[in-house]
């Protein structure tokens, strides 16, 4: 029988500080940099080889909502653009295993960030990508 | 230095917990961050009592 994956719980920890309850969307994409190999001889295009190794260019893309409140979104993440940090992304709230493998993105980057994203009526969220860094992926 | 945990959000840690910047392992940039957010407390070092010396008069 297939699997389909049902997100409602997932865990998400930006610099250590887990804003699972204000996320409605986490995207991770891990990206190998495509390089091409294909030579003289060949027949069709070809890209990367055993022996080479090209640059991980991964991302994680996230939806919050904004909350200006003492430790929420904005006091969390505004200090963070411009620098490095840690994301963690996994299925669900629950422990680290086969099961709910952790996503752990070390040294990324936050270029941008909007403290306003307002309309009238409408709860404000914000939308953060981190890029960057290396992508590991834990199950024990 | 040791920091007490001020929010609900520390992964791993509750309000209230004291902690070390190592316990938060790799997971962080920079503890200054998380103590302008709001997440952590520094703790002043207590100063040691002072020891008052008295004389006997005879």
């Amino acid at each position: 029988m297939a699997t389909s994956v049902y997100l409602s719980n997932p865990n998400v920890t930006i610099n250590s500080v887990s804003l699972q309850d204000q996320c409605t969307s986490a995207t991770v994409n891990y990206v190998y940099e495509q390089l091409e190999t294909t030579a003289f001889g060949d027949t069709a295009r070809k890209y990367g080889a055993s022996t080479v190794t090209s640059l991980q260019n991964n991302s994680i893309e996230v939806e919050l909502y904004q909350s200006y409140a003492g430790s929420e979104t904005e006091a969390t993440i505004f200090g963070l653009v411009g620098i490095q940090t840690t994301i963690i992304v996994a299925p669900a709230s629950g422990v680290v295993g086969a099961t709910n493998p952790f996503y752990t993105l070390v040294g990324a980057y936050l270029e941008s960030h909007t403290p306003i994203n307002a309309s009238l009526g409408e709860l404000s969220t914000i939308t953060l990508t981190f890029s960057g860094g290396v992508l590991t992926k834990t199950t024990a | 230095m040791d920091y007490e945990v001020t929010s609900d959000r520390l992964n791993g840690h509750s309000r209230g917990d004291i902690i070390k910047h190592a316990d938060l392992g790799d997971l962080t940039t920079d503890l200054l961050f998380l103590v302008e957010a709001g997440h952590l407390s520094p703790l002043k070092p207590k100063k040691s009592v002072k020891t008052i010396d008295t004389e006997q008069k005879d």
